[in-house]
C-alpha cells in the first residue's frame, strides 16, 4: 500500500534529486520516516552552523543507499564478454557517432509508446541537421525537465557541433540515434533485433566511436 | 553514466560515471561548461581506456563546480604544453 511517505518521496517532477525516490521502493516505513527525520535534523543544524553541504551529502548518503537497494532487488540480464574494439585514429579525425537513450524523438516523427507492454524498443533516426527546437523528448523513467529546458544535457547536438566545427573531434556522424531506455520484458527485443540494427547502420556510416548518454 | 551498480554488472567497454541524477548525464540545463566539460572528459576516456570495462569515474560534485574556470584552466595548460601560451 502507498503510503504518505510516498507520496511525498516518489514523483521525480517533485524531487530535486530523482534518485530520492528510489527511497520508496525498498525501504521500510520507519526507513523512510528515518530519511525524513534525518533531514530534517541536518537541515535545522545547518541553518545554525551555516554548512549546507551537510545537507547535500545527508541526500547524497540516501541516494547511494536507494540505488544499492534497488540494484540488489532487480534482475539483471546476463551478460557475457565485453565488445572489444581498439580506437584507430586520434580524435580529431574520427567520426563520432551520438546515441541516447533518453527518448528524444524529431517533432513529427512517432513519439516513444510509453504504455506499451515491455517497453517500447524502438529507435529514431535524427539528422545532425535537426534544429534544436524540433527536439521533443517522451520518457517516463527519469525527470526530463532538464531535456525539455536544454536538449543538450541529454542529447548534446549544439555541443558536439560546436566541437565538429573547432577540430576537437574529426565530424559529427550525420545521423544520430535515440532509444528509449525504459524497456523491461523486452530486453531481448532490443538485444536481439533493434540494437543490432542501429550498430548496422552506425558500421555503414563508418562510424569510428559512439558517444553514448543513459539517463 | 550515472548508475555505478548497472555500469560495473553490464560491463560497456568503456564508461565514464559520473555522479549527477538522472535526466543530467551531460550536467544542468544551460551550463554550456559543464556540457563541455563532460564531453571531453568522456572522449577522453574513450582515448586512454586499455582495458575493456573500465569504469572512469569524473569527480565533479552537483552544482558545487565551477566549470567555466575547469575549461579555462585546461586551455591554459593546452597553450603551456603546445608553447602557444
Amino acid at each position: 500500500m502507498p503510503s504518505e511517505l510516498d507520496d511525498i518521496l516518489k514523483s521525480p517532477r517533485d524531487a530535486a534529486f530523482s534518485r530520492i525516490r528510489y527511497v520508496t521502493l525498498h525501504a521500510t516505513e520507519e526507513q523512510k520516516a528515518g530519511f525524513l527525520r534525518e533531514l530534517y535534523l541536518a537541515a535545522v543544524q545547518a541553518k545554525d552552523t551555516g554548512q549546507w553541504e551537510n545537507v547535500v551529502e545527508k541526500l547524497e548518503e540516501w541516494e547511494g543507499w536507494a540505488m544499492s537497494e534497488f540494484n540488489s532487488h532487480a534482475v539483471a540480464p546476463t551478460v557475457e564478454g565485453i565488445p572489444w574494439s581498439a580506437v584507430g585514429k586520434p580524435l580529431n579525425k574520427s567520426r563520432i557517432a551520438l546515441v541516447t537513450t533518453g527518448g528524444i524523438y524529431v517533432e513529427g516523427q512517432e513519439p516513444y509508446d510509453l504504455d506499451k507492454q515491455g517497453g517500447d524498443f524502438s529507435f529514431r533516426e535524427i539528422s545532425k541537421d535537426t534544429s534544436i527546437d524540433q527536439l521533443r523528448v517522451n520518457h517516463r523513467g527519469y525527470d526530463i525537465s532538464g531535456p525539455e529546458a536544454d536538449m543538450n544535457c541529454v542529447f548534446p547536438l549544439e555541443r558536439l557541433l560546436e566541437m565538429e566545427t573547432e577540430g576537437a573531434i574529426g565530424e559529427l556522424a550525420p545521423i544520430a540515434y535515440s532509444f528509449m531506455g525504459l524497456i523491461n520484458a523486452n530486453t531481448n527485443s532490443l538485444v536481439e533485433d533493434t540494437a543490432p540494427e542501429v550498430a548496422r547502420r552506425l558500421k555503414q556510416a563508418e562510424v569510428d566511436a559512439v558517444f553514448i548518454t543513459a539517463t | 553514466m550515472m548508475f555505478k551498480e548497472v555500469e560495473e554488472y553490464i560491463k560497456p567497454p568503456r564508461v565514464v560515471h559520473v555522479r549527477f541524477p538522472f535526466g543530467r548525464p551531460l550536467g544542468e540545463p544551460g551550463d554550456t561548461d559543464q556540457q563541455r566539460v563532460i564531453i571531453e572528459d568522456s572522449l577522453e576516456a574513450l582515448a586512454n581506456t586499455t582495458t575493456a570495462g573500465t569504469v572512469v569515474e569524473l569527480p565533479y560534485r552537483w552544482r558545487r563546480e565551477d566549470y567555466a574556470a575547469i575549461r579555462m584552466s585546461r586551455e591554459e595548460m593546452t597553450k603551456i604544453r603546445l608553447g602557444t601560451g
